[in-house]
């Protein structure tokens, strides 16, 4: 007897684990499925070049704002024009994501990001993870672009400057 | 071997509990679908996330 309530005990067991495990293949399901169309992947690249650009341009102003805490308050301002500029074309770049992801706004999020670039090499106190979040960036818009050419490519601090 | 008298009660625990670690399973595999998921508006969350480092850029150029 308490050896059939042992083998019975034991198979409950692992119709309660089935169970679970059925439940989770089935959630993961989606996993398996077809891969999703051509626009569904592009505009999920975009988004997450955008997102990128967003935190390489936080990890700037943070990094200036820990600066002008340090006394080197001209950092700031010396950024502005820069940051304020890559602010709008993100924030173009991410409607374009919301709305057309175009090569027009794959070459707005690619100034943002070289605007990002340059106002980073104004701090000396960017970590090396800040680094790379710039650099990923940069490079994450350029790949984006598949080798299309934009505009006044590399032209982003003179226009800044104005 | 382990004895009946160990293995039966576990067994009821994990009966009672498995509406429940279902119900935990779909909700974590829920959340992660969800976290990369492609709907919703991008441009909303850029904004609200760089608005106090704008905010910060704007009022050093003045």
């Amino acid at each position: 007897m308490k050896s059939f309530l042992t083998v019975l005990a034991s198979f409950a067991v692992f119709f309660a684990l089935g169970i679970a495990g059925v439940a989770f293949g089935a959630s993961l399901a989606g996993c398996s499925a077809a891969p999703p169309p051509a626009a569904q992947v592009a505009r999920a690249t975009a988004h997450a070049a955008v997102d990128i650009a967003k935190d390489a341009w936080v990890t700037v102003y943070d990094v200036a704002e820990q600066e002008k805490a340090d006394g080197k308050e001209k950092i700031v301002p010396a950024m502005a024009d820069d940051m304020i500029l890559a602010h709008d074309l993100i924030i173009d770049a991410a409607t374009a994501v919301d709305t057309n992801w175009s090569t027009e706004a794959g070459c707005t999020l690619l100034q943002a990001t070289q605007l990002i670039a340059k106002s980073a090499t104004l701090s000396s106190k960017l970590s090396v993870g800040g680094q790379a979040v710039v650099k990923d960036a940069a490079d994450m818009a350029q790949n984006l672009l598949g080798g299309a050419n934009c505009p006044g490519a590399g032209d982003a601090g003179k226009e800044a400057g104005k | 071997m382990i004895s009946a008298a160990v293995l039966i009660p576990l067994l009821l625990e994990i009966l009672k509990a498995t509406p429940e670690l279902v119900q935990d399973v779909e909700n974590l595999v829920a959340a992660f679908k969800g976290k990369g998921s492609a709907s919703g508006q991008l441009a909303p969350e850029v904004i609200a996330d760089l608005a106090a480092g704008y905010a910060a850029f704007k009022a050093a150029k003045k």
